[in-house]
């Protein structure tokens, strides 16, 4: 079984590496093959992981205790309404559920650790190299997002001193796309060469 | 010559393919290894991190990505995982994505299983499988772990396996080891377990995502990370296993080499070929 799922994962691989030359039949099976199978997968893997053990198994084995869980699942059941014209409004509900605790969860984590947590880190002694270019970084990149004052004299001067920072920064994220898109590339031959055909030391 | 640099500018990109499929399998086969890497200051923090934890200490481990990273984060995971079980640290395994439950699995029969054949299911490691909710699943966890997960990947009640009994909530985890591949991953980890309930946070991320994560390291939220293949490969170094990160290496070293042969000569191209002037 084991040699028939390596035999599967290399031909499908060739496949999709196909599509490199022109776009053919057999990237399109794969590719169609790879979207059918994640579908499959995420709806049982949903029903095995979550529902199964986190609504039904308590509501059968506690239902006094526990009926309270008839309100998420309600919810839940009230997300398909979207396919029907005539009550699609009951989707509201459910919908204004999930917007509003996410939005109060994230907002507040976000405030708490993408904002203060990066001010206070940012407000630095400048008593370093490292310290000065950080917080002359920071102040130059803002002040190139600043829309409300010309980019001329003083102003157009950090701006300009922001954009170099800014192709710094996607200099750096360009480089580490391209290391992983290598890494990719490496993993897919240590298989094919290496679990597929047997090349590999 | 100009002719030559003109045709150039108009190469087909699919040699470009070619050669580089030559350079990675030539790499791989040639089996060449390059001088001993050097330890990054991140990765190194990361390492001390686990280090440091007492014996018997429940550190959770949290696989966030799925087979699409694999071969960046795959030997990363399986680094950290032989590190900690050599640390005799009790671990608790869990997965914010769906697809990358089966390789928590495969990193079970082939580390834990194979290498520390003595470490008891229970006792010394969980695998809680997924469970979706992301971060509600993790201010739940830190409420009661038995709310977010009544039983575990193989529908054992946790009740029943004694290392939950010492671990019911997130806050019984010294530590939380994210090996990320998006979101939910580390970042949210970092904003819900280290910024709500101070537990330390690292792990490892994809090459892509990792500049994204120097700000959290400068600020100190997160303690140490490994970056890509790269990072794997100085975790690999530093637990003394040469996996197959440290194996590619090589084939990435050659291969970024030959993307900076490619990117002189198109630039000598353009100029030769007259574009700039064209342009200017």
């Amino acid at each position: 079984m084991a040699v028939f799922g390596i035999w599967l994962g290399a031909l499908l691989t060739l496949c999709i590496y196909s599509f490199l030359y022109r776009d053919n039949p057999l990237y399109k099976f794969a590719e169609h093959v790879y979207v059918g199978i994640s579908a499959g997968y995420f709806v049982a893997a949903e029903v095995h992981n979550v529902l199964l053990p986190n609504l039904i198994a308590p509501l059968r084995s506690d239902f006094g205790h526990r009926f309270y869980l008839l309100v998420p699942g309600l919810l839940g059941v009230m997300v398909f309404f979207a396919f029907s014209r005539r009550l699609n409004w009951l989707l509201r509900y459910p919908l204004s559920f999930v917007v509003g605790m996410g939005a109060g969860l994230t907002v507040t984590a976000m405030l708490s650790a993408d904002v203060m947590a990066q001010v206070q880190a940012t407000a630095l002694p400048l008593n370093s190299v490292n310290n000065v270019l950080l917080a002359g970084g920071v102040l130059a990149t803002l002040v190139y997002f600043f829309f409300s004052a010309e980019h001329k004299g003083a102003v157009g001067g950090v701006a300009a001193a922001g954009v170099w920072y800014l192709m710094i920064a996607f200099g750096a994220a360009f480089g580490y796309t391209v290391m992983a898109r290598i890494s990719l590339l490496i993993g897919r031959m240590q298989f094919l060469l290496g679990d597929w055909l047997h090349l590999l030391r | 010559m100009k002719g030559f640099f003109v045709g150039m500018m108009r190469i087909d990109r699919r040699w470009i393919f070619l050669a580089m499929a030559l350079v990675v399998a030539g790499s791989l086969l040639s089996d060449i290894a390059f001088p001993r890497l050097e330890i990054s200051p991140d990765v190194r923090r990361a390492y001390d991190l686990i280090d440091g934890l007492p014996s018997g200490s429940t550190v959770l481990f949290s696989w966030d990505y799925d087979p699409g990273s694999q071969p960046e984060l795959y030997p990363l995971s399986a680094a950290m995982l032989r590190h900690a079980l050599r640390r005799d640290l009790r671990i608790v395994m869990m997965g914010h994505w769906v697809t990358g439950v089966p390789l928590i699995e495969k990193q079970i029969a082939e580390v834990v299983r194979r290498e520390f054949p003595d470490k008891r299911y229970g006792s010394d490691y969980v695998n809680l499988g997924y469970k979706s909710g992301q971060n509600v699943l993790v201010i739940t966890m830190a409420k009661s772990i038995r709310d977010a997960f009544p039983a575990d990947y193989y529908q054992t009640p946790l009740d029943s396996l004694p290392l939950m009994a010492r671990c019911r909530t997130l806050r019984d985890a010294r530590a939380v080891v994210s090996f990320s591949a998006g979101d939910p991953g580390l970042i949210m980890w970092i904003q819900f377990a280290w910024q709500r309930f101070h537990i330390p946070v690292t792990g490892g991320c994809t090459a892509v995502s990792a500049p994204e994560f120097s700000a959290y390291l400068q600020s100190g939220q997160l303690h140490g990370l490994m970056g890509g293949m790269r990072g794997a490969a100085e975790y690999e170094t530093l637990v003394g296993v040469r996996g197959s990160a440290s194996v590619g290496m090589t084939a990435q070293s050659l291969a970024h080499a030959l993307i900076v042969v490619f990117i002189l000569i198109g630039n000598v191209a353009y100029f030769a070929a007259g574009r700039g002037k064209e342009e200017r």
